[in-house]
């Protein structure tokens, strides 16, 4: 984008909204700067008196306002960073522990799939069971008396570290798949894209 | 409700986004800020609602149109329903108050 040609007034402001725009999602962004930059080429000869000018980009309103508005709703995608977050995160600490749970928590607390309930419960769930299946695996055999120690054991690793993970996988991903945004191309039939302005942030 | 100025003022074809914005912030009390109708036109080209594509202008680089989709009209045409009965509901108990 070239401000070369912009009013002085406009090209700070555009530097000011690309500052406050720099994380929203590339496509977005790119949108974003190019209707503001055109709104102000439009609505701002570059010679214009400053008193003009700092009328337009009062009208405009203020950078971190608009990118902001820009943010909400926050799309969610579902991708390979969240599939490989749930996966390390039921597997990952039994097949490279410590390093595999850690990149999951780190994958799962990153991403905007979850909520923070959701996010404390793939956290903490996996842990518990797999310790509880360690407890049975020590005591198990000394308290229980109705399964042989081989019985125990199995059941133990298969309840804590197999079925346990599984559920926790099933979960996050249908609760996060279930937050996914719609793409960009999808055309929704008008009964949807209806509830779509309804939850969009009304002004 | 703002959603719905821009679907309704789109109805007769297709418009420039500036030339959207301007009109709906000519309308005292309607916009607070031009520069926030601009990532709401984005949301309703998400939502499937309008659609937009470029076309060269006389002078400088070429503009974007914003334009209503079938699925946009027929959000409009459903809206303006609701907006008509919802209108002369309030008028009907307005109207008690001052006759009364």
């Amino acid at each position: 984008m070239n401000t070369a040609d912009l009013h002085p007034l406009a090209a700070d402001y555009m530097k000011r909204l690309k500052k406050a725009a720099r994380h929203l999602p590339r496509s977005r962004r790119d949108e974003l700067l190019g209707e503001i930059e055109t709104h102000l080429r439009e609505s701002l000869p570059p010679d214009a008196p400053e008193a003009e000018a700092r009328k337009a980009i009062g009208r405009l309103g203020e950078p971190e306002q608009i990118a902001a508005e820009a943010a909400s709703p926050a799309e969610v995608r579902v991708g390979t960073n969240e599939w490989l977050a749930v996966v390390l995160l039921a597997f990952g600490g039994a097949l490279m522990p410590p390093v595999g749970l850690a990149i999951g928590l780190c994958l799962l607390w990153k991403s905007n799939a979850w909520t923070v309930r959701e996010k404390v419960i793939g956290t903490v769930v996996i842990p518990i069971g797999e310790t509880l299946a360690m407890v049975v695996l020590f005591l198990g055999p000394l308290t229980m008396h109705l399964l042989s120690k081989h019985e125990a054991v199995a059941l133990a690793i298969l309840v804590g570290y197999v079925l346990l993970p599984l559920v926790i996988v099933v979960y996050l991903m249908k609760r996060a798949r279930g937050r996914q945004t719609p793409g960009d191309r999808d055309s929704l039939p008008s009964s949807q894209a209806a509830n779509h302005l309804e939850l969009g942030k009304a002004s | 409700m703002i959603e719905y100025c821009v679907l309704a003022l789109l109805r007769d074809g297709e418009r420039y986004g500036f030339d959207l914005v301007r009109t709906l912030s000519e309308v005292p009390g309607m916009v607070t800020s031009e520069g926030t109708l601009y990532p709401l036109l984005s949301r309703l080209r998400r939502a499937g609602v309008v659609e937009t594509s470029w076309r060269e202008s006389p002078s400088g680089p070429p503009r974007r149109y914003y334009r209503l989709t079938s699925s946009g009209r027929a959000v409009l045409e459903a809206f303006v329903g609701e907006w008509e009965s919802f209108r002369d509901t309030v008028d009907h108990f307005l109207k008690l108050e001052k006759n009364a």
